[in-house]
This record gives C-alpha cells, sequence and structure tokens, in this order.
C-alpha cells in the first residue's frame, strides 16, 4: 500500500507540474496511453512566395507552454517525412513531456536554419540553445488539446518581421570562416525561449558588428548564408558589405547604390570569385575611373595613409607634414576623375559606423569609401578633408573634401582652397598609385 | 491526413511520425522561408 501511495503521489505531482487545465489527478489510466502528435507544418496562403523547402535533417524544436525547461518535442525531417522524440534537455525521453488527455495549452516551434543539431538546457524557467546562432529563424504558436491520445495541429512557420538574408556563393565555404557587415542589419538570433514560449532574440551585437556566415550547400550551389534584422535607424541611400575572414586577415568589400533592402528580403551578393568584391586594406589598390587618363592615374590606395580598413581616418597632417612624408598624394585632376558623376556615382553612408562618402565607378568594379571626421578639436563631422598635391592659383595648398548632405552649396564632393587658413588644415591622406 | 502512429508497442514512449503537408515547396532552399528574392 505504502509503494502505491508513493506511485500516486509521484504522479500526482508529474501531473500538476504540468499544469494542464482539464486534468483528472489521480486517474492513472490517463499516464497508460501514449500521446501521438500528429502535427504538420505549412506556410500562410496569402504569402505564396515564401518558399520553405525543409530539407533532411532539419529539425524543429517544440516547447509546450507549462512544461518545465528543458523538457521539449523535437521534430525532425528525413527528407520526406517528420519524425519526433521528445527530449528531457539532451536526452531523448519518451513521455517526459508528461502530456494526457484533456490537457491544453500552447505550442511554440521554433527551426533554426543553421542549428539542427543543437541541444537545449535550462536556464531559470528558459530554455536556452546550446549555441547561439546569429540567423534568422521560423517560428509558430499553436494551441493544442490533448484529446483521444494525440495532439494535432499544423504550424504556420514565418520568419518574423525585419529579417533578411543575404546568400554569397563560394566553393570553398567553410563555417564561420567569413563574416559580413553592413550597417543596415544588426546581427540578431535566438537568445532563449521563455517558459510561457516567448521567443526572446539576441541584444549583445549593434549594426557596427558582423554576421557570421554560415556554411548552405546544396548539389553545386555552396556558399555562405548571412542574416539579421533590419537597422531601422539605417536610412542612407546605398549599401556598403564588408565581407572579412573571421581571422582579420582578408577583407573585400562592395557597395550598393540606389537599392533598397526591407524585411524578409533574400539578397545574392555577388560570388566570392567575382572581381565586384575588391580586396580593401593597408597597400591594396583598386582602379576606378574608366576615364582615359594617363598611365596609373586611376589606381587608388584603397585605405587613407597607415590604415588597414577603409573606414579608418588615420593620422590628420598638416600640409607640410603630409608633403614629408614623401607618398604620392593625388592631384586636384586625379580627385576630379572620382568626383564627376559621368564617371562615379556616390552615396553619402556609415561603414562600421563610420560616415563617408562611397564612391563607385560607373563602368568597372572599383569602389572607394572616404570616411569623413570632425576638425581637430571639434565632435562634430562637418566634412572629410584630404590634401591633394596641386596648389591653388595663387600658391595655397588644395583639399577634397566630402560633405554629408545637403554638402556645402550643395556639393557633396569639393576641390577647394581657403588661401592662407590652409596653414592651420588638418586633413587626412589618401595615396595614389606611383 | 494520414496519422502515422508508432512506438505502440512500447509503453509509454509518447513518440509519433510526424507528416509533412505541403511544405517541400522551394525551387531554391537557399531563400526558404524569405518572400523576396533579390540580386545585387
Amino acid at each position: 500500500m505504502k509503494k502505491y501511495l508513493f506511485v500516486f503521489m509521484a504522479v500526482a505531482v508529474v501531473l500538476s507540474s504540468c499544469g494542464g487545465e482539464n486534468l483528472l489527478p489521480g486517474d492513472r489510466s490517463v499516464r497508460q496511453a501514449p500521446i501521438t502528435f500528429n502535427l504538420t507544418a505549412s506556410h500562410p496562403e496569402a504569402t505564396k512566395a515564401v518558399k520553405t523547402g525543409w530539407e533532411a535533417g532539419d529539425a524543429i524544436f517544440v516547447f509546450f507552454k507549462n512544461v518545465a525547461a528543458p523538457k521539449h518535442l523535437k521534430m525532425t525531417f528525413d527528407g520526406s517525412k517528420w519524425t519526433n522524440v521528445e527530449y528531457d534537455g539532451t536526452t531523448a525521453k519518451p513521455g517526459c513531456l508528461g502530456l494526457s488527455n484533456g490537457n491544453t495549452g500552447t505550442m511554440r516551434a521554433v527551426f533554426l536554419p543553421f542549428g539542427s543539431d543543437a541541444t537545449l538546457s535550462a536556464s531559470g524557467s528558459s530554455f536556452v540553445f546550446s549555441t547561439t546562432y546569429y540567423a534568422y529563424y521560423l517560428t509558430a504558436t499553436l494551441d493544442y488539446t490533448v484529446k483521444n491520445d494525440s495532439v494535432s495541429g499544423a504550424f504556420l512557420m514565418t520568419i518574423p518581421e525585419g529579417y533578411v538574408q543575404f546568400f554569397v556563393e563560394d566553393a570553398s565555404a567553410d563555417d564561420g570562416a567569413y563574416t559580413l557587415g553592413t550597417d543596415a542589419v544588426i546581427p540578431t538570433g535566438v537568445a532563449s525561449i521563455a517558459a510561457d514560449g516567448t521567443i526572446v532574440e539576441t541584444s549583445d551585437k549593434t549594426f557596427v558588428d558582423d554576421m557570421p556566415g554560415y556554411v548552405y550547400s546544396k548539389g553545386s550551389e555552396k556558399g555562405y548564408l548571412f542574416s539579421g534584422k533590419l537597422n531601422d535607424d539605417y536610412k542612407f541611400g546605398g549599401h556598403y558589405f564588408a565581407k572579412s575572414k573571421a581571422d582579420g586577415t582578408v577583407r573585400h568589400d562592395y557597395l550598393v547604390i540606389g537599392n533598397e533592402i526591407t524585411s524578409h528580403d533574400a539578397i545574392k551578393l555577388p560570388a566570392s570569385s567575382s572581381d565586384k568584391w575588391i580586396a580593401v586594406g593597408n597597400g591594396k589598390t583598386v582602379k576606378l575611373t574608366a576615364r582615359t587618363l594617363p598611365a596609373g592615374l586611376g589606381t587608388w590606395q584603397t585605405c587613407n595613409y597607415g590604415c588597414s580598413a577603409p573606414e579608418e581616418v588615420g593620422t590628420l597632417y598638416s600640409y607640410e607634414d603630409a608633403y614629408a612624408l614623401g607618398v604620392p598624394i593625388p592631384t586636384n585632376d586625379q580627385f576630379s576623375d572620382i568626383r564627376f558623376h559621368a564617371y562615379t556615382d556616390h552615396v553619402w553612408l556609415t561603414v562600421h559606423g563610420q560616415p563617408g562618402m562611397g564612391i563607385k565607378a560607373k563602368t568597372e568594379p572599383g569602389i572607394l569609401f572616404f570616411p569623413a571626421f570632425p576638425a581637430p578639436g571639434l565632435t562634430t563631422i562637418e566634412y572629410g578633408g584630404y590634401w591633394t598635391s596641386t596648389l591653388s592659383d595663387d600658391n595655397y595648398p588644395c583639399c577634397f573634401r566630402v560633405y554629408p548632405p545637403p554638402g556645402q552649396f550643395g556639393q557633396q564632393l569639393v576641390i577647394i582652397s581657403d588661401g592662407e587658413f590652409m596653414q592651420y588644415r588638418r586633413y587626412a591622406v589618401r595615396c595614389i598609385q606611383e | 491526413m494520414e496519422n502515422i502512429r508508432l512506438g505502440y508497442e512500447t509503453p509509454r514512449t509518447g513518440t509519433v511520425t510526424l507528416r509533412s503537408e505541403g511544405l517541400i515547396c522551394s525551387s531554391d532552399p537557399v531563400f526558404r522561408g524569405f518572400e523576396k528574392e533579390k540580386e545585387w
């Protein structure tokens, strides 16, 4: 009898812990029947363009409101059908959800496109994944009632508002080898799932941070997928992408002008092998102009003097100190080449949080970024100034300036000299290839 | 809708096979879940 009582009490504890509203406490018969989960997942009719394309190995994690962490259901796709297993944390434990006829509640389904092999643990009353994926996810909620020993329903899996994705074809793609940064997107993902099924997203990254690249491979198509959430504060007319090797040794940049990113966009960027990606860094150069010029005139350093990334400003020099560097400083004519709209397009934007002017050749893949900066002693950015090697008609130094909109007298790229005041100016140095 | 039940030979397994319905629809799984495809 004592043994019977013990079993009875244990069952009662399990039943009360899962919190079903219509339990029949003490009715041991409801615990005998295995529960069938007859769940499906689909997408809304209204968005027929949504492509889900489940693949073998994909997994959907299902969380039941009132079933304490880390107990959950894992649905796994084998290429034609889903199977599911109840898990208690990392351990498959059939029946551990403790559901029985009459239980009602809400289910939360989460699909991590790169995290099908993730495991779950409890953090307080929340569920946390073994790895944090800074990537989009698909999710849905569904009310359920355990009836006739089964749970039935169809998840309407969607990507939350604000997520966008970028694909870069790369035959030698390797997980985590590359990152992609664009100030219009904030790396975001699932941080945890609360006991009530609410998804808590990560908030430790900003628009300055890069998205990790996850390998996607199917058939002959292989490359990196980068995803994140739109930065609502990004209002510029162009998008500058920095694709970097995770160890910081290699970086390629790409600039798009005039295109918009909106929620739920999936954007295919040029393949890694494309010459549209410009190798940038200290000593790296790019040919920018299509104009017929003397040899060498159109080849620019991708970074300011002494810098290793295009968005770095570097040291500001007086004209004498810049001249004393002994490096090839562009002439007024050379700056004019990249200034003229006949040869280039221009867009004011930020790169890793640094404001400046993006310049893109009309007929060649070349791009340049000129960071702007406050004048010494000031904190507000009025423009970015760069020394030229050409003297004005009255023999004063000249400078090339990039202005944020609306510019100075309507001009965002100017070559000027303000006479004797130039001796007090401190500007950056961008070299041209000799 | 087919209802596949597994695990009944073992008491209290409570597991089943879930069947997909209307999911295999992608011509290019690269874009799964996303509504708009763009090429820049």
